[in-house]
């Protein structure tokens, strides 16, 4: 597994934890420590996917870089990796 | 003081069971609930002619011989529920409140296990014991 699979995987697995606590706030929304996971997992996962654009490219269309074209075509789409 | 109870009288597994007032539910002593052997043989009677009924109302749809009901227009008619139960409370369901206990710190092993929660995790393993 390459680096870039690897920091997929990563922000693949943040994104499942952040899914998973987000479903517990559902029934617990005053609930402090899963309050403070799910930011722990969205500093995680924000970080992760900052670094993985910043290398590989736009991860989603919001992650696109418009400064020179539009790089979500013109760069191997994540899907790629 | 309205109070409602089950239409049969008693709630359908003979056990310690409570009566609802309109100013909310009423715990019967434990004594009074405690079902005695005697009771117990008439509980275990009941509901065996319960799931015969059950049987026998539902029938085989396939079989050819269970009558499906016809609507004027010659379409057959959807199931909207049986009555042969009339009289018995609806299921009641419960869930215990989960806690935020028994977290997978480590992510990766969170996402191959498809839940966050050990206490969720159940493998689906039909016929295996854990």
């Amino acid at each position: 597994m390459n680096e870039r699979q690897k920091l997929l995987q990563k922000i693949q697995a943040c994104c499942f934890v952040l899914t998973e606590t987000g479903l517990y706030l559902d029934t617990h929304p005053s609930c402090r420590k899963a309050l403070r996971y799910f930011e722990k997992y969205r500093r995680m996962r924000d970080e992760a996917v900052r670094q993985y654009e910043q290398r590989y490219g736009a991860l989603t269309y919001t992650g696109a870089d418009t400064a020179n074209g539009w790089n979500w075509v013109t760069e191997p789409f994540p899907w790629e990796a | 003081m309205m109070e409602y109870r089950n239409p049969a009288g008693t709630d359908a597994v003979g056990m310690a069971a409570e009566s609802v007032t309109s100013d909310g539910p009423v715990s019967r002593p434990f004594s009074e609930g405690r079902p005695d052997r005697r009771a117990s043989g008439r509980r275990a009677r009941r509901m065996n002619r319960m799931q015969e009924n059950t049987f026998r109302a539902a029938g085989d749809p396939d079989d050819g011989q269970t009558p499906v009901p016809i609507a004027e227009d010659g379409q057959e008619e959807a199931y909207c529920g049986g009555d042969f139960l009339a009289g018995y409370s609806l299921a009641m369901a419960y869930f215990p409140d989960q806690d935020w206990a028994g977290i997978y710190e480590d992510e990766a092993a969170a996402l191959r296990q498809g839940t966050l929660f050990a206490a969720l995790d159940f493998p689906f393993c039909p016929g295996c014991r854990r």
